[in-house]
């Protein structure tokens, strides 16, 4: 049994056809000329200032980056940029410092949104940039040591650090002035933004050291160290396949181990 | 803290006022003494990290999550997606919880650890979904093994965990059999469907409490025997208002201001959509993705953090409106209803503007008894083949014979609930069970029946008609239309779109 429809369901719908409908927008928009000074209805709030200030995935560093003095000299692999996406600015960036062009080299993969600088860091951040900070040079640790500024400066403004790996900097300014055929090799790896509120700033150092540590030594960066390593007893704990996964998919470690020699 | 909804009455000096329609943007002006009730404004939102460690650390009710777990345990991590915001999420707060879980388990040495989606008779994830919106670091780790499955309500294995009011209600097979259980969900609106009776039981027990004399009370009591039958944990982040990105940006500011980029991509919008192909206008929109802010995340006992949830919510989100009104106006921007179609299907449209936008209050209706509905909607009869089969088919060929909910349930629900073409569609090719739009029109009828009339601008005759609705050209047709009921001077309220509200009236 079918409803009857009115008569009026009846009439067929009108066919969609292209329209202009721009001219009229604009001549209304220069009739009411908008921005004009004191148009704000009576009794509404002021708004909030707002603007996105987390990074999005088309905001992340890409694979090779083209811009800057170094871009087109260097072959760049960039790992764990997922890491970063989400991430609130302005951060803090800790790196292991490997040589004096450390700077130079990073600065054409970060984002362009995150406007690093690496002076005056204080003012920088309150300011909304975010700032770089390298490990001082150390036997003990092969990323070098952190200080505890960078926990520090992230407890003091309310801000995650990022860290950092640098792989393939070491003596590059020499090695850049060989007449060689291919392009030296720089691996930077981000880490999962580690968050300082909440815990003490020795804490924050002490898991920003493993991390870059990790980070450095998750990817064999010769084929002696790796050859050397085989000899060493390996213990493989029985984890479930998840976690392995888990680890391994971890940001700071989602490269295939590569047999380069960085310097 | 963003600026709060407020109400604007309309006078002389206020500029045309924006009406979506479907994916169609305008500036309207609405007439003296409306009263328009504007949303929150919506803020970028923050890494919500600082809250994630909070809510799991310190939680409302029970003990932290990191107490229940142990090497020993088998934890499954149910991720609820009954209610999924829309427009979508640029960054899903139920990523960073679910990573920030798997951590604490990965911490405490839990080997055997289980994902379920919980979507009930909403549409099942593909693994595209799973890697979109839980990340590519969740999807490798979990899809692999098939350690992540979408709940399947129609599942031959679900085991029963009792009775309610007589009837057995049976969950999935993971959950009944896990050790702890963690939920993790959204809440960013008033509807309210907690997870454990709406996302992982059977199809009987849905029919039971959302389909025809479903009720929310028995769906609290499914929920509380389901949640005593587990070890539960919940955590849910309170998300704000859409933000959306350029171009579509303007649509967050309000109209007075506007600046002049504002102005250009709104003209700008108007004329793609105007100047293309129906279909291109439509792909152009058809997926926006939309900035929310985490308001908070609350850990605890279910039944408690969905409460508290909901007041959170309800607290950012209200509005105090003087009156109730004789016509609601509402706009219906596809993109709020209907992930994936920008115009949005008449069914979607029909529930979203009775039963979300007007019944967002939180007593009182803005509507008065017998009062008339405006909607701005085409009402294009357009149905997704795949997801939205079963939709199309009760479109054209149910509501062509009848629009009574019995009836409906009588002679046509049992046989599309056992149609195996349906059932296909939702088991393997994620589509909307069929009872979802079964459901949904019951929604819709209830709503009505407090409204003497429903009137879509600018919509398709037919469509209206079948709705058992009406259509009328333009907004001051529809009022000359309403004027029959309500008389020539009403008093009016627009519910300003995009964003949702929890009216106070009176």
């Amino acid at each position: 049994m079918t409803r009857r429809l009115p008569a009026w369901a009846n009439v067929p719908a009108a066919e969609h056809s292209p329209r202009l409908t721009i001219v009229g927008d604009l001549w209304s928009l220069i009739r009411t000329r908008p921005g004009r000074r004191g148009s704000t209805p009576p009794g509404v709030p002021d708004p909030e200032p707002s603007g996105y200030r987390r990074l999005t995935w088309r905001e992340l560093p890409v694979a090779a980056p083209l811009r800057g003095r170094w871009g087109w000299r260097l072959d760049y692999q960039i790992s764990g940029r997922d890491a970063l996406q989400g991430a609130t600015l302005p951060v803090v960036i800790a790196v292991n410092e490997q040589s004096a062009l450390d700077w130079q080299v990073l600065r054409p993969v970060l984002p362009q949104r995150l406007r690093a600088t690496t002076l005056r860091p204080s003012r920088s951040l309150a300011s909304g940039r975010s700032v770089v900070v390298f490990s001082e040079p150390s036997k003990s640790a092969p990323s070098g040591e952190f200080s505890g500024a960078a926990a520090e400066l992230a407890n003091q403004h309310n801000v995650p650090i990022v860290p950092v790996a640098m792989l393939g900097t070491f003596k590059l300014g020499e090695m850049l002035r060989l007449p060689l055929r291919v392009r030296p090799k720089v691996s930077v790896r981000f880490g999962a933004p580690i968050h300082v509120r909440g815990r003490s700033l020795r804490e924050a150092t002490d898991q920003l050291q493993s991390c870059v540590d990790e980070m450095l030594l998750s990817d064999e960066p010769t084929w002696w160290t790796l050859t050397r390593r085989l000899d060493a007893p390996v213990t493989v704990p029985a984890t479930p396949r998840w976690r392995r996964m888990w680890d391994q998919s971890a940001p700071s470690t989602d490269q295939p181990p590569r047999i380069w020699q960085p310097g | 803290m963003p600026r709060p909804g407020f109400v604007l009455q309309v006078d002389d000096k206020t500029p045309a006022l924006l009406t979506l329609s479907g994916a169609a943007v305008g500036l309207r002006h609405l007439g003296h003494g409306v009263q328009v009730v504007y949303p929150p404004d919506a803020v970028a939102s923050q890494d919500p990290i600082g809250l994630i460690d909070q809510g799991l650390a310190t939680p409302i009710s029970g003990p932290a999550l990191d107490s229940l777990l142990s090497p020993e345990t088998r934890l499954v991590i149910v991720v609820s997606d009954t209610v999924p915001p829309l427009p979508q999420l640029r960054f899903d707060p139920r990523r960073a919880l679910l990573e920030r879980v798997l951590e604490l388990a990965a911490r405490a040495g839990v080997d055997d650890v289980q994902i379920v989606i919980a979507s009930g008779i909403g549409r099942r994830w593909s693994p595209h979904d799973i890697t979109n919106i839980l990340g590519p670091r969740v999807a490798m780790s979990f899809l692999p093994d098939g350690r992540i499955t979408s709940h399947d309500i129609t599942a031959d294995d679900l085991v029963s965990i009792g009775e309610v009011d007589g009837a057995p209600v049976l969950i999935n097979q993971r959950v009944a059999r896990a050790d702890v259980v963690v939920t993790i969900d959204t809440s960013g609106g008033a509807k309210d469907a907690p997870v454990e009776a709406y996302g992982i039981t059977d199809l009987a027990t849905l029919n039971r409490i959302d389909g025809y004399r479903g009720s929310r009370a028995l769906g609290l009591r499914v929920r509380d025997a389901v949640v005593s039958a587990i070890t539960s944990f919940a955590i849910t982040a309170v998300v704000g208002q859409p933000l959306l990105p350029s171009p579509l940006g303007f649509l967050n500011k309000r109209e007075w201001e506007w600046r002049l980029p504002d102005h250009l991509a709104y003209a700008g919008t108007r004329q793609l959509v105007a100047a293309m192909p129906r279909q291109g206008g439509r792909r152009l929109y058809a997926k926006p993705v939309a900035d929310y802010a985490v308001l908070d995340v609350i850990g605890g006992e279910p039944g408690k953090v969905a409460t508290q949830a909901r007041q959170v919510w309800a607290t950012s989100n209200s509005v105090r409106v003087a009156s109730q009104s004789d016509v609601l106006v509402v706009s219906a921007w596809g993109s709020e209803f209907d992930a994936g179609n920008p115009v949005g299907s008449p069914l979607r449209a029909a529930e979203h503007v009775l039963v979300d936008r007007a019944g967002g209050h939180t007593g009182t209706p803005f509507l008065r008894e017998a009062g008339v509905v405006v909607a701005f909607h085409p009402l294009t009869p357009t149905f997704s083949n795949r997801t939205q089969s079963s939709a199309a088919d009760f479109f054209s060929t149910v509501l062509s014979q009848t629009l009574d909910p019995a009836e409906i349930h009588e002679s046509f629900e049992s046989r599309a609930l056992q149609d195996p073409w349906y059932t296909n569609l939702y088991r393997e090719h994620n589509a909307f069970h069929q009872a979802h739009v079964f459901h949904s029109w019951y929604r819709i009828v209830a709503a009505s029946r407090t409204v003497g009339e429903v009137i879509w601008v600018g919509a398709d005759r037919r469509a209206a008609a079948t709705l058992g609705h009406r259509a009328a050209s333009s907004y001051a047709d529809a009022l000359e239309l309403a004027s029959n009921r309500v008389g020539a001077d009403p008093s009016i309220t627009y519910l300003h779109s995009p964003g949702r509200l929890v009216g106070e009236v009176g």
